[in-house]
C-alpha cells in the first residue's frame, strides 16, 4: 500500500541543486557575481600557494626592505622575507580561519536558533536572552576577552570567532525556524510519529539553508575582518606564519620606509572581505531575501 | 514693524571666528612671549607607572627620577665613568664590612629640608623593610645596622664582607628620600629630591612637567627652565612627534626606531652599552632540558653574529650564555661560540631526540627585543631540527603566566652595575627570578666566594670560573648584549644615554 501521508519537503538533493543554481543566477547580478570571481580567485590562490612563488613564506634573506621589483613584486620586509609569498601564504591562514569559524559559528547557531524557535516557550526564553546578552557585547570585544584568559594561538581565534558569530547566526536560524516549523510538512512529520531531532534536522533544516547560506557568506566576511584585527593586536596567530593582519602591525613601525609592507596585506583583506559582502548581496537577491 | 534680519550660517561662522580670536590672540600672543624666554626641553616617554622612590618598575620612572631626583654616586654615559654625586667622599674598612658615605653639605630637598645621614638612613631602611615590598630589598640583606655617625656621615655595618657594596646604590631604585617628606601620600604624585629640577605638575597619562630648581647643589645647573615629560605611548607615535618637533629627547626607543630616526636630518640617535641582555632561558628541573646535552645542542644551534647582525645591526655586544657582558670589568673572553648544526643535531641524537625537537618559546610581545629574538632565534636552530613554535603575549600575561612556568622563555633583563645582581637573582639555586630553575652546587660555591673575596686577582677567577660553569652548563642562551637607544633633536646639546637607563638630563642645553 502506498504511503499517502502528505511530504512536501524538497529533499537535501534538490536542495543542493537548487545551491548551484542559486550560484549559476548569480551571472545575472554583476556584484554578486564579482564576490563570486574574487573568492574563487582568492581560493585558487590559496590551493596554489605553494607553487606560485620560489620563496619560503618564512625564509629569512639578506635583502631587507627592498621595494618592489620584478623578483620580488611586493618587496621584502625587515627580514628579508618576500612579501608576495607572505601575502599568498596568508590568504591560506585567512581562509581556513575563516572558513573553521564560520562553520563553528554555524553550527552554534544554527542548534541554539532552531532549537530555540522550535521548542518554544521557557526553551525559547532562555536561549533567547543569552544570544542577546552575547550580541550586546561587540564581537571584537569578546574575542579580545576570551583570547586574553585562553592566550592566542590559531585554534583560540577559531573558537572565539565562532563563539562571536554563534547568537547572530541563531537569531537568524531562530526567525527563519519560526517561518518554516508551522508548514505542512513539518505538521506531516509530526503527524507520522517522528522524533523533534529527525524534524529538526531532516525537515527544518534543509529548509533554511538558503537563509543560512547568505548568513554564512556574511559571517565569513566578518571572520576574515575580525581575523585581521585580532592579527593585527597580537592576539591572532603567532609569528612567523604569515598573516594578514600580522603583517601589517609588524609593518606599522616602517610605513615611511616602507610603505608596500602595510599596502598588499591590507589590500588583500580588502578584497577578500569585499568579495565575501557582495557574494552575500548576490545570494540575498537570488534567494530572494534568503527565503 | 520691525524687520528681522535673518543670520545666515556665513554670518554665523564669522562670528563666531572673530569673537574666539579677540579672546584667544592676547593669550596665545602671552604664551609665545613666553615661550621665547623660557627655555623648554620635552622628552617622550611611556607611561612611567608607579613614581614612587624605591617602588619604580619601568624604565620611563627611573627617566623621571634622575630628573629630579639623586643618587649617591652617577654614571656618564657609556664609559661608565662613576662619579660621587650626593657624596663628597666614601671608604670602607680593610675586609669591605664597613662602608662609610660623607654627604655633600647644603643640598636640599625640593621641600625645604635640607639632606642628612637621616635621610641616608631613612632612604635604606625603607627599601629593607619587608613591608614596603621594594624591588631593591635584597641589595640590603646584608646590611646589619646603619649608624648616623654626624649630621652628613652615615656608616653601614655589614653581615659580612662585601667589596661591592657601594654599587648597590646605582640601582635606579635607591634615590635618596627625605625622612620627612611623606611618600605614602605623595610618592607617586608629587614626590620631593634633590635633583636639579622640581615637579610642578603632573597628569597622569599626558604629561609631566618640571622647573628648574634654583637651589640645586651644582652651580648653575641644570641649563634650561623646564623640562616636559610627554607620555607617548606607541614606539610608531614617538618616532612621529619627534619628526614633528612636539618634542627633542625620546628615551628608552626600540632599535627599530633609533635606527631610522639616526638617519634623519635634524635628528641623532644616543645609546650606551651596558648589561643589558634578553636570556632565552631552559627549564632545568624538567625534559627536555634536564639533559645538558640539549641545552648544550639549543647553545650550538643558535648564531650569535647572525642574530646581532639581524636584531640588532650590530649595535651590541656578542653573548656568552653568561650574563656578564663585555662592557664588565669581570668579564673573560672564553672565546664566541660559533654555530655548529652538526654538533647540535649529534648532541640531541645522543640525548634520544634524533628525530628533533619541538618546544614551546614564550615571550613578551611588546618588551623589546624579545619578539626579535625569539624569531631570528626560531629561524637559526631550524636547520638543526629544533622546532620551536612562538608563543608571543603582552606583557601582563607574559609575566603573570608564563615567565618562571614555561620551558623556554625570552624575557629582557635591564643592566645591573654589579654583576652579583644578575648571579643572585636569576642563577643561583632558589634564586627568586632563576628563569631556567637552575641548581649548581659549584656555581652557588662561586658565586658567594665572588661576592665576599676581597682580593681582585682571586675574585677575578670566581668570575672566571662563573662564567665558564654557565656558559657550557647553564639554563641559558644568551645571543648578544643590546644596547639603550634613544635619539634627540639636534638643538639638544649634552644629553647622554647612560648604561644602566637613567638618562642623563641634568646638563641639557637647547640652542
Amino acid at each position: 500500500m502506498v504511503d499517502s501521508s502528505p511530504n512536501l519537503a524538497p529533499s537535501l538533493w534538490e536542495r543542493v541543486k537548487s545551491g548551484f543554481s542559486y550560484l549559476i543566477r548569480l551571472r545575472d547580478k554583476p556584484l554578486g557575481f564579482a564576490g563570486l570571481v574574487i573568492i574563487l580567485f582568492w581560493i585558487a590562490i590559496s590551493i596554489l600557494a605553494p607553487y606560485i612563488t620560489p620563496y619560503g613564506p618564512t625564509d629569512f634573506s639578506t635583502d631587507k626592505f627592498v621595494g618592489p621589483s620584478l623578483q620580488h613584486p611586493f618587496g621584502t620586509d625587515r627580514w628579508g622575507r618576500d612579501v608576495f609569498t607572505r601575502v599568498v601564504a596568508g590568504s591560506r591562514t585567512a581562509f581556513s580561519l575563516a572558513l573553521s569559524a564560520t562553520f563553528l559559528g554555524l553550527v552554534g547557531g544554527t542548534t541554539l536558533g532552531l532549537s530555540a524557535a522550535y521548542f518554544g516557550g521557557w526553551i525559547e526564553e532562555v536561549l533567547g536572552r543569552l544570544m542577546d546578552i552575547l550580541m550586546s557585547f561587540p564581537a571584537l570585544l569578546i574575542a579580545m576577552f576570551v583570547l586574553g584568559v585562553l592566550g592566542p594561538g590559531t585554534i583560540n581565534v577559531i573558537i572565539v570567532i565562532g563563539i562571536a558569530h554563534t547568537p547572530r547566526i541563531g537569531r537568524v536560524a531562530r526567525s527563519a525556524t519560526l517561518q518554516v516549523k508551522n508548514q505542512e510538512f513539518v505538521e506531516a512529520a509530526r503527524v507520522r510519529g517522528e522524533s523533534d531531532l529527525y524534524i529538526m534536522g531532516a525537515e527544518i533544516l534543509p529548509n533554511i539553508l538558503d537563509t543560512l547560506g547568505v548568513e554564512a557568506a556574511i559571517r565569513f566576511a566578518y571572520s576574515i575582518f575580525l581575523s585581521a584585527s585580532l592579527g593585527f593586536l597580537g592576539l591572532g596567530v603567532q609569528p612567523p606564519t604569515p598573516d594578514w593582519g600580522l603583517m601589517i602591525s609588524e609593518s606599522r613601525s616602517y610605513l615611511q620606509v616602507a610603505p608596500w609592507l602595510a599596502i598588499f596585506p591590507a589590500l588583500a583583506i580588502a578584497s577578500m572581505v569585499l568579495g565575501a559582502n557582495f557574494l552575500a548581496e548576490g545570494l540575498e537577491e537570488v534567494t530572494g531575501g534568503g527565503q | 514693524m520691525s524687520e528681522k534680519r535673518k543670520v545666515s550660517r556665513r554670518d554665523f561662522i564669522k562670528g563666531v571666528a572673530i569673537t574666539g580670536a579677540a579672546v584667544s590672540l592676547p593669550g596665545l600672543a602671552s604664551f609665545s612671549s613666553r615661550a621665547n624666554d623660557r627655555k623648554v626641553v620635552k622628552v617622550g616617554i611611556r607611561s612611567p607607572g608607579n613614581l614612587t622612590p624605591g617602588l619604580m618598575q619601568t624604565s620611563p620612572a627611573q627617566v623621571i627620577t634622575g630628573a629630579y631626583g639623586d643618587y649617591l654616586f652617577r654614571l656618564r654615559g657609556s664609559e661608565s665613568e662613576r662619579t660621587p654625586s650626593l657624596i663628597e667622599n666614601f671608604s670602607s674598612n680593610q675586609d669591605k664590612s664597613e662602608w662609610t658615605f660623607k654627604l655633600r653639605e647644603g643640598v636640599k630637598f625640593h621641600h625645604g629640608t635640607e639632606l642628612t645621614s637621616t635621610d641616608l638612613k631613612f632612604t635604606v631602611e625603607r627599601l629593607m623593610d619587608p613591608d614596603f615590598g621594594s624591588p631593591a630589598k635584597l641589595l640590603f640583606d646584608n646590611v646589619d645596622k646603619i649608624v648616623e655617625e654626624d649630621k652628613y656621615t652615615a656608616r653601614f655595618h655589614l653581615k659580612s664582607s662585601d667589596p661591592d657594596f657601594s654599587l648597590n646604590f646605582f640601582n635606579y631604585n635607591t634615590p635618596v628620600v627625605a625622612h620627612d617628606f611623606d611618600y605614602e601620600k605623595y610618592g607617586n604624585t608629587k614626590p620631593s629630591g634633590t635633583g636639579a629640577y622640581k615637579i610642578e605638575d603632573y597628569q597622569q597619562g599626558e604629561k609631566l612637567v618640571m622647573v628648574k630648581n634654583p637651589d640645586y647643589f651644582l652651580p648653575d645647573v641644570p641649563y634650561i627652565d623646564e623640562l616636559q615629560f610627554i607620555i607617548v605611548p606607541e614606539d610608531s607615535t614617538k618616532k612621529l612627534v619627534l619628526q614633528a618637533g612636539d618634542v627633542d629627547i625620546l628615551t628608552n626607543i626600540s632599535f627599530t626606531t633609533f635606527t631610522q630616526l639616526k638617519e634623519q636630518a635634524g635628528i641623532r640617535g644616543e645609546y650606551a652599552l651596558g648589561g643589558f641582555q634578553a636570556p632565552i632561558s631552559m627549564r632545568t628541573d624538567r625534559p627536555p632540558f634536564d639533559d645538558n646535552r640539549v641545552r648544550l645542542a639549543v647553545k650550538y644551534a643558535g648564531d650569535r653574529r647572525f642574530m646581532l647582525e639581524s636584531v640588532l645591526s650590530g649595535f651590541g655586544d656578542l653573548g656568552h650564555d653568561h650574563p656578564i657582558a663585555p662592557s664588565y670589568n669581570w668579564y673573560t673572553d672564553l672565546g664566541t661560540r660559533e654555530q655548529s648544526i652538526e654538533k647540535a643535531k649529534s648532541l640531541l641524537a645522543e640525548a634520544g631526540h634524533g628525530g628533533g625537537l619541538d618546544v614551546k618559546l614564550h615571550y613578551p610581545t611588546n618588551i623589546f627585543p624579545c619578539a626579535d629574538t625569539a624569531l631570528n632565534f626560531q629561524q637559526a636552530v631550524r636547520p638543526a631540527g629544533i622546532n620551536l613554535k612562538l608563543e608571543g603575549t603582552k606583557s601582563g600575561v607574559y609575566f603573570s603566566k608564563y615567565w618562571l612556568e614555561a620551558n623556554m622563555t625570552v624575557t629582557q633583563w635591564g643592566h645591573r652595575e654589579n654583576v652579583l645582581g644578575f648571579l643572585n637573582q636569576a642563577y643561583k639555586t632558589g634564586a627568586k627570578w632563576n628563569e631556567g630553575h637552575y641548581s649548581n652546587k659549584e656555581l652557588d660555591k662561586r658565586i658567594e666566594q665572588a661576592a665576599s673575596e676581597i682580593k681582585p686577582e682571586v675574585r677575578q677567577k670566581h668570575f672566571t670560573e662563573i662564567q665558564r660553569i654557565l656558559r657550557e652548563e647553564g639554563p641559558a642562551v644568551i645571543p648578544f648584549h643590546q644596547g639603550i637607544f634613544g635619539a634627540v633633536a639636534d638643538e639638544i646639546k649634552d644629553y647622554t644615554e647612560v648604561r644602566n637607563g637613567t638618562h642623563e638630563l641634568r646638563f641639557v642645553k637647547k640652542t
